[in-house]
């Protein structure tokens, strides 16, 4: 099997892999959606419905009943506009990125659906449980003991010595008693221990009612769930009554909920979106690499004590490190971002693209390296040689004689004998950027001005990139000013002596 | 330390092409402009780069 058939294995299975990750991702969308829209519905029916309890009320005659179904109809519909927008967010996220004001918009009414329904639903949970509960009915069916019955004794006592008091004021009036004092006195404090008797009474049923409640609070607390409990525990502290605390603890916890279940949609649409890219990165990676010949693997590489540089920074648009390494193993010859961004899991294994050409053993003495440089072997360039026309340097080009060398294009590069462009999606790749820039002027492909070159460096370099790297014009700006200055050097343009403002600031010399 | 100030770092590509920023030269090969990577030569002040750089590529041809 050769590299470039196990290369093209390799990027198949892994896009069989992101492919069933994606699947998965997009089941998990849906489930969530499901989800979404029924906890919408249990939101609007809270929010229009009342609790499922209460809904016989509807049904006593047909007007109530026409109502009942008019607003079912809205709470589904709602439910399923709002899961549906929901869903769609979640979707746009992926492809185009978040929108604040839209995240905040979906993420918090969502919370506030979810948090709203599922803290009422604790409450109707609590309240059915402690319907249930016997302890709780025994209190609610204990009833207080009348105070008639606790005082019959003292009642009788009251009467009859009443009745001995009317006997003795009327035997007053015939004159038969000197005075009914006594009685008197006596009927006054059986009324008086009455009236103790009563309100002692009174204060113990006070009390048995405090207790009575109190135990009903406790029972009703209890049905809560423990993590709610404790939570309002933690809430209330030293001092408070955790009771006091059981509808916030509630509505946090449900919030926590809530906002677990956002973020997990949330991902999921990032995920959807990262998916969708690694799939279209790799089917274009795949088509291209389809269509290039069997990479050439370097050969003879000499051996070189690079100088290590570990904290160095790469340069440019995330490209890999620019770093001279044309002698630093047989398995990594060199490539560039935009040739080799469709496969970014391989491409440290599998060349792609630009191959360096072979590199012959130095056998110059080891110049003086400053230090951030390192000595690398020359490549074996004995087939081409530069053109006197086209060096930067004069010395170099009086003693080069065009007729007896190999042929070597600066203009065109090394790797290629002629820069091969396309003027709508720029240059094929492992082609050199300079000399099909330059191609392209003397074509007419490209203006020799500021902005076309820019634009057609762009152009060149930014199909196969991603993200926003691509804007940087800044960097684009200095390749463009790099190419100017080449071009100068080599006296294919010149600064214009006679610019004016919206003129021409560069004279391209070689048509 | 006078002996780091007396060098002169140029950065050529195997075209015969040759500047003394390092940036640029990184910036030209991230976008393989010259078709080939830049190789470094450290040269005394004054000294004639454009020989000394066609010296080098001759003695590796």
């Amino acid at each position: 099997m050769t590299v470039k058939d196990t290369q093209l294995d390799l990027m198949h299975r892994k896009l069989e892999q992101h492919q069933a990750h994606e699947q998965r991702g997009l089941l998990l969308l849906k489930l969530g959606f499901l989800l979404t829209f029924l906890l919408y519905l249990l939101f609007n029916q809270h929010l229009y419905l009342g609790d499922a309890l209460s809904w016989s009320a509807y049904f006593k005659d047909a007007a109530s009943i026409f109502g009942f179904v008019f607003t079912v109809a809205i709470v589904v519909l709602m439910a399923l506009f709002l899961s549906w927008v929901k869903h769609h967010a979640y979707l746009h996220f992926g492809f185009f990125g978040s929108v604040a004001l839209v995240v905040s918009t979906v993420i918090g009414f969502a919370l506030f659906a979810e948090f709203f329904s599922s803290s009422a639903n604790q409450d109707v949970k609590a309240s059915v449980l402690v319907e249930r509960n016997s302890a709780y009915q025994a209190t609610l069916n204990t009833e207080s003991t009348p105070a008639s019955a606790m005082n019959t004794g003292l009642i009788t006592s009251i009467a009859n010595a009443e009745q001995k008091l009317a006997r003795c004021e009327a035997n007053l009036k015939l004159g038969k008693e000197k005075h009914c004092d006594g009685d008197r006195a006596k009927v006054n404090a059986l009324k008086s221990s009455e009236q103790s008797a009563n309100h002692a009474q009174a204060q113990a049923n006070i009390e048995r009612d405090k207790l009575k409640y109190a135990r009903q609070d406790e029972l009703k607390a209890q049905s809560y769930n423990p993590v709610i409990l404790t939570l309002a525990r933690v809430l209330a502290g030293e001092s408070g009554d955790y009771k006091d605390y059981l509808k916030t603890a509630v509505v946090l916890i449900t919030l926590f909920v809530a906002v677990c279940f956002e973020i997990l949609h949330h991902f999921l649409s990032k995920s959807h979106g990262a998916s969708m890219a690694a799939i279209e990165d790799l089917e274009l990676a795949l088509a291209k690499y389809s269509e290039q010949p069997e990479p050439v693997l370097p050969s003879a590489l000499a051996t070189v004590q690079p100088i290590t540089e570990p904290t160095k920074q790469p340069m440019g648009f995330g490209f890999p490190s620019t770093r001279p390494n044309t002698a630093q193993g047989a398995s990594k010859p060199v490539l560039f971002k935009y040739q080799a961004q469709g496969e970014p899991e391989t491409k440290a294994h599998h060349p792609i693209g630009f191959t360096f050409p072979t590199v012959a053993k130095s056998t110059l003495p080891k110049p003086s390296l400053g230090t951030q440089e390192e000595q690398l072997s020359l490549p074996d360039f004995g087939s081409f040689k530069a053109r006197r026309d086209t060096f930067a340097s004069p010395a170099l080009s009086e003693a080069e004689t065009i007729a007896d060398e190999p042929r070597i294009d600066p203009v065109h590069g090394l790797m290629d004998d002629k820069p091969r462009i396309d003027p709508v999606h720029g240059v094929s790749e492992g082609v050199s950027l300079y000399p099909a820039w330059v191609q392209a002027v003397n074509q007419g492909l490209c203006k020799p001005s500021v902005d076309a070159t820019r634009a057609w460096i762009q152009k060149c370099i930014a199909p196969t990139m991603t993200g926003s790297k691509t804007n940087d014009l800044k960097r684009i700006d200095l390749m463009r000013k790099a190419f100017f200055s080449r071009a100068m050097k080599e006296g294919l343009m010149q600064e214009n002596p006679n610019y004016r403002n919206g003129g021409k600031k560069y004279l391209w010399i070689r048509g | 330390m006078n002996e780091i100030n007396e060098k002169l770092t140029v950065y050529y590509w195997l075209d015969g092409y040759w500047i003394t920023d390092k940036e640029e030269a990184e910036l030209m090969d991230s976008i393989n402009a010259f078709g080939s990577l830049h190789q470094v030569l450290e040269l005394p002040q004054g000294a004639d780069i454009d020989k000394a750089v066609k010296q080098r590529l001759e003695v590796a041809a």
